[in-house]
């Protein structure tokens, strides 16, 4: 087995294809990230109608094809489509999140932030790190997507952090994301290698996750509740403050009705602004009504300056005589102010250098005659100490007001500003109405705000709080937090680490003594001393290997066993197959086999001549020869085990097994307590069958009546082969009797035609020999053997078992005797003289028989050269008699009937 | 090689070719989306900027800083407007705009009903000061602290003829005190600026800026003493900023995208009072630094009264400029006012 390492390297797509089709958890996170879209898109089409924001509409549909997209996936991955899937995969982040910048503004970091980090994540996941760059391509492009798509908006887009349930729709995205990512870290911590570490790690993150979620939902309701709280200070201070402006505004109007509230006093003002009267008289009233409104201002301090006006626009009285002459005809207090009571913006007085607010109201004789307009320059040191005073906003809280060019009009506690310019402020000047948010404050820093329009003073009423100090609770909280969680995380690290160190060092010690059982030490036993899983695991383990034991003992058993079996299956065929005699050969057989298998009898029937019967032709024991005696059969078809086995071709078995007891009814046999009938299969012919029977009950199991079967099927073959070997023996006899007799009528027909039937050589003179023959001659055909004797050697010429002639030799003078080589040198030399005499006889037949043929050619050709009837008789009688060497031929036609008679 | 790969795609399970048309198809949606936002981007490039004149009625000075300020700080770009500032020439604003060398003009509201009632059509749509600075100045010491203790004192006026707009306003301001020209001895002294009330050549002059003028002697060490026009009814548009009517009902979109980013500048100014004068001197390096900024601290209350936003003109305003004219001959019959001013795109520009 190879390690990892030594594997050749792999492509990247198999790399990724074998993490896919291996790891099922994947497709477990599609349906999650798939639930978790739809989950989302439920956010999304709340928010669609809780803010009655059409956006959200299409951002839902959106979410929705992303989680259809994600069970697509899941769909395909087991058809194994692996470019489709990741091409998909890469395409439903890149088609959910770019797009939303369609229907949201001010979500653009987060927006990018996603595209970037899922596409950058699945491209890791998707195709490796070595196709990095590629994959920050991508990424980038999705960022700029975000970014194009948000220069260039194509219709109204919501403020996607405009209110808490748009903010929170928003945290779904990246939360979305980053649930993702943490999934496939969870799963990436399986690579860790020990059962310690995985749970170490899952202690922690469990911990760290329940106290994240925990802390995550405990500081998003305190800050959504310190928002709450926040934004109803800010609105009860706002009401506060409006208030103390209507009531300030109140207090101005009253001032100046109660200026005038005498006869005498209007008699006077009337005098004074129509101008009737003597200059003295007209003087002194004037002098008497300053001092009047003098005492008005110095006592109330609610104005700087009270004055009257003529209808033609004239001071004609003010506690600031410098004022008096002055013309404010084409003023618009004054103007409004003929016709009824004006409270005025607040306009920049060149008198003093400041921003005043000017309150009017038309005065009138007791006739009910306009007489002018009585007015004042209210205090505007009293609306910036209402502002200033009784706010209960921490250290960062401002209250104050704006007019229309937002210009301060009231100071701020902490910086000076001229002018101020906010988007609260923006806002409600703007909008001129109420309203609340978040915005930057004056000095950069994120504030709190609400505001409102006062629109009889025509300015607006801010009132904010730094948001550093709104969430200075919820900071404490959150780092609270922190610290408990990570203090979490570290006792979480401690207690895991005693309780796995337990568990660890067990199943260490448990799978030492598996390795070592594993290396061969197969008696070593587990400590089983525990209680708990653990205990019961080393418990079943030592069961298990008691009985692997058991198993591989009992196997080496059955292997010796089936070794033996078919050791005796191999020795009986080798038998079996060296006897080709069948009358040897069955009874061998049937002894071979009762002896090897320790069976109580074996018997072996063969089909007989009609295939009716089934013949017993060997029997072990006794009992075998006494059912050979009796000539024992079985019909085949019939009720007997081995009737039905050859009709069937297939084995048959009855056994006594148990409870389950079988009658057998052969007397020769009265022990049996198993018999297997074994059919003696040749090709697809029954020849016969074997019956085996045993004293043991069920000796026969299926394993062992296969291998009697395949050797009952080995003996089959040898029989049949020992019977077709008797048969060509016998055709081979036949043949050969039937040869030597040919051969010898030949030899006869052949020498009867030769004058001379032997020659004698001596010295060098070739002798025809007569008819008679030698005395010695005949002793050797007699003996049927060389005969040698006084030098002399004479030797047969056998052909088959006939002799067919002699050799005879004389030595010369002195030898006497003849030496074995040089008998067998001639008796080989007779068996080669007889082979030349054998083919020149066959020469010669066929010379006779070619001349036959030849002479048959020729008259018949002749015979057809001639002409007519007559002709051709003549020819044929003719070439008869002369081939024939014929004295008188007679040839002659007539018809059949004649030739009958 | 094609056919095989036909083959093998005919041999596709069907629900693997749906998917695969699925992605096709989403992957051509994504295509023509990026094609489409493409093609939107394209078909919304901003039309070409549009080259529009402006002529002061002075020289450049801290007075046009929201001028400066729209042009230099983009209010005018964000209007699609690249606005030519030019300081004044011989020829009067009026004239270049009749004759359509500018498209904008500055002058002041006396000098625009005046041309109204040459039937000029010329309309005021910003008012660049909503309060006259102008004032009758003496020094401390003069104890002059009201119009009518000019009396028997010597007075610097225009001209001799007392035919000068603002020796009419003069005179205006003492008919309202009471105060006649017998009474004091009137100098001219034409447009000299402090120089005649410093060097003791008069006791006041009648026609002094609060703002450049009162300062100017202050720097040169002097207290002084104004009596501003409109605390007694003689009020002025000191600097309008005016159109031809043609312009305003041939293009309204022109007037008012230039009221808006106007506005725009005179408020980023206010808001940053400190770049009033660094922008100025992009105009005119040539300038004092400090004595801009001081100047536009002391322009503020002119610019924003606080009862109205900025640029808007008041009816009260025209009919004083008017009385004033009726009443001493500069004008023979009242012009309709309606005609000759409009808020409109003041108040289209919002706060």
């Amino acid at each position: 087995m190879k390690k990892e390492s030594e594997l050749p390297p792999r492509s990247q797509d198999e790399v990724s294809s074998v993490q896919l089709k291996r790891d099922d958890s994947f497709a477990r996170l599609t349906l999650l990230v798939a639930a978790l879209c739809f989950a989302a898109a439920a956010a999304h089409f709340f928010a669609a109608w809780y803010l009655h924001a059409w956006q959200y509409w299409f951002t839902g549909g959106l979410t929705i094809l992303a989680g259809v997209g994600y069970l697509v996936i899941r769909g395909l991955l087991p058809l194994h489509r692996l470019a489709l899937t990741r091409v998909l995969a890469w395409l439903i982040p890149y088609l959910l999140f770019p797009p939303m910048a369609f229907f949201w503004s001010n979500a653009t970091l987060p927006l990018i932030a996603v595209v970037f980090v899922m596409q950058l994540f699945q491209g890791i996941v998707l195709y490796g790190r070595k196709r990095l760059p590629l994959i920050l391509a991508l990424a980038l492009f999705g960022v700029v997507t975000v970014l194009v798509i948000n220069a260039f908006p194509l219709w109204p887009r919501y403020d996607a952090t405009g209110t808490w349930l748009s903010r929170l729709v928003l945290m779904i995205v990246p939360a979305l994301a980053g649930l993702v990512i943490l999934m496939a870290a969870i799963r990436g911590a399986r690579r860790f290698r020990t059962i310690r570490t995985r749970l170490v790690v899952a202690f922690v993150v469990a911990v760290l996750l329940g106290a994240g979620v925990i802390s995550v939902g405990s500081i998003v309701v305190t800050r959504q509740n310190t928002i709450d709280q926040a934004y109803t200070q800010l609105d009860a201070v706002v009401l506060l403050k409006e208030e103390m402006l209507n009531a300030w505004a109140a207090n101005l109007y009253l001032d100046l009705d109660t200026m005038l509230v005498e006869e005498y006093e209007i008699d006077r003002a009337r005098m004074l602004l129509s101008g009737t009267g003597a200059d003295a008289l007209v003087s002194e009233m004037r002098q008497s009504l300053r001092a009047r409104l003098r005492r008005l201002v110095d006592q109330a301090r609610r104005f700087d300056e009270l004055f009257l006006i003529d209808p033609a626009g004239k001071v004609a009285l003010s506690s600031d005589q410098a004022q008096e002459g002055k013309f404010f005809t084409y003023e618009t207090y004054f103007q409004k102010g003929l016709q009824a009571r004006y409270i005025s913006p607040p306009t920049y007085a060149f008198s003093t250098g400041k921003v005043a607010i000017f309150v009017v109201q038309p005065i009138f004789d007791q006739d009910g005659s306009l007489l002018g307009v009585l007015g004042g320059r209210a205090n505007m040191g009293a609306l910036n100490d209402m502002m200033l005073r009784g706010a209960p906003l921490g250290q960062s809280g401002e209250v104050y007001l704006v007019g229309i060019n937002h210009a301060l009009l009231t100071e701020l506690r902490i910086d000076r500003y001229a002018y101020l310019q906010n988007p609260g402020i923006d806002t409600v000047l703007q909008k001129q109405n109420s309203g609340q948010g978040e915005y930057e404050g004056r000095r950069g820093d994120p504030v709190l705000g609400v505001y409102k329009w006062l629109p009889d003073l025509k300015m607006a009423l801010l009132v904010e709080m730094e948001r550093a100090e709104v969430f200075q609770g919820t900071q404490q909280t959150l780092w609270v937090n922190v610290i408990l969680a990570v203090g979490a995380a570290a006792l979480a690290v401690v207690i895991a680490n005693f309780f796995t160190q337990d568990i660890s060092l067990a199943l260490t010690e448990l799978s030492d003594v598996a390795t070592r059982i594993a290396g061969g030490e197969q008696g070593l036993v587990a400590k089983t001393d525990r209680a708990d899983e653990i205990g019961m695991l080393a418990r079943a383990f030592n069961s298990m290997t008691g009985q692997l034991r058991e198993l591989i003992g009992g196997l080496e058993r059955r292997v010796e066993e089936r070794t033996q079996s078919l050791e005796a299956v191999a020795e009986v065929s080798r038998a079996t197959t060296s006897v080709l005699d069948p009358e040897k050969l069955l009874p061998q057989v049937v002894t071979l086999v009762q002896e090897h298998f320790h069976l109580y009898y074996v018997g072996l029937f063969l089909v007989n001549e009609n295939g009716d019967q089934a013949v017993l032709r060997a029997g072990t024991g006794e009992a075998g020869r006494q059912m050979m005696e009796h000539t024992w059969q079985l019909e085949i078809g019939g009720e007997s085990m081995i009737g039905q086995c050859v009709a069937t071709g297939r084995p048959g078995v009855r056994q006594t097994e148990g409870d389950i007891v079988v009658r057998f009814e052969n007397p020769f046999l009265p022990q049996t307590r198993s018999e297997l009938a074994l059919p003696l299969r040749y090709g697809t012919q029954i020849i016969g069958a074997m019956t085996v029977q045993s004293v043991q009950e069920s000796a026969f199991d299926k394993t062992s009546i296969a291998l009697l079967q395949n050797m009952a099927d080995q003996v089959a073959v040898a029989v049949e082969n020992a019977r077709l070997f008797t048969t060509t023996q016998q055709a081979l006899a036949r043949a050969y009797e039937v040869q030597r007799r040919y051969q010898a009528q030949a030899w006869e027909d052949y020498m009867s035609t030769r004058p001379v039937t032997g020659y004698e050589l001596r010295a060098n003179e070739l002798q025809p020999l007569t008819e008679e023959l030698l005395p010695d001659v005949r002793q050797m055909l007699r003996d049927r053997r060389p005969f040698v004797e006084s030098g002399k050697l004479i030797v047969p010429i056998v052909q088959g078992d006939r002799i067919v002639g002699v050799l005879g030799f004389e030595g010369r003078e002195g030898q006497t005797e003849w030496g074995a080589e040089e008998i067998a040198l001639v008796q080989a030399l007779s068996e080669q003289l007889l082979l030349a005499a054998e083919n020149q006889r066959l020469l010669d037949q066929t010379q006779r028989s070619a001349a036959r043929e030849r002479t048959i050619g020729e008259v018949t050709g002749r015979v057809r050269q001639a002409l007519d009837m007559q002709g051709v008789l003549r020819t044929a009688a003719d070439e008869l008699q002369q081939v024939l060497n014929l004295e008188r031929v007679v040839v002659r036609m007539a018809p059949q009937d004649e030739l009958d008679t | 090689m094609k056919r095989a790969a036909l083959s093998h795609h005919r041999a596709r399970p069907i629900f693997d070719r749906v998917i695969f048309a699925l992605v096709r198809s989403l992957g051509v949606f994504l295509l023509l989306s990026v094609l489409l936002v493409v093609g939107l981007s394209a078909c919304r490039r901003a039309p070409e900027v549009e080259k529009v004149t402006l002529r002061l009625s002075g020289p450049h000075s801290v007075e046009w800083a929201g001028l400066y300020a729209a042009q230099l700080e983009g209010y005018y770009a964000a209007e699609n407007l690249d606005v030519t500032i030019l300081p004044a020439a011989d020829a009067s604003s009026s004239a270049d705009v009749l004759a359509g060398e500018a498209d904008f003009g500055v002058m002041s509201g006396g000098d625009l009903l005046l041309a109204r009632a040459r039937s000029e059509p010329l309309v005021a749509v910003f008012a660049i000061l909503r309060r006259s600075p102008l004032a009758v100045m003496a020094l401390a010491e003069n104890g002059i602290v009201q119009p009518r203790d000019l009396r028997s004192k010597r007075v610097g006026i225009v001209s001799a003829d007392m035919r000068a707009v603002k020796d009419v306003q003069f005179l205006s301001l003492m008919e309202q005190v009471s105060v006649t020209l017998a009474e004091l001895e009137a100098a001219p002294v034409g447009e000299e600026g402090i120089a005649p009330l410093v060097e003791q050549r008069v006791d006041a002059i009648a026609y002094a800026w609060a703002t450049r003028d009162a300062m100017a002697a202050r720097e040169a060490g002097y207290e002084v003493t104004l009596s501003y026009f409109f605390d007694y009814g003689v009020l002025e548009y000191p600097y309008v900023i005016f159109t031809d009517a043609s312009t305003i009902a041939r293009r309204p979109d022109l007037p008012a995208r230039f009221v808006r980013a106007t506005l725009a500048g005179y408020r980023h100014v206010l808001i940053n009072p400190d770049r009033a004068a660094e922008l100025t001197l992009s105009y005119d390096p040539s300038l004092n630094l400090e004595a801009q900024q001081a100047m536009w601290q002391a322009l503020i209350p002119f610019i924003d009264t606080g009862d109205a936003p900025v640029g808007t003109m008041e009816e009260g305003v025209w009919q004083s400029t008017q009385w004033v004219f009726l009443n001493h001959g500069l004008l023979e019959a009242p012009v309709a006012l309606n005609d000759l001013y409009t808020n409109q795109f003041v108040a289209q520009s919002g706060n």
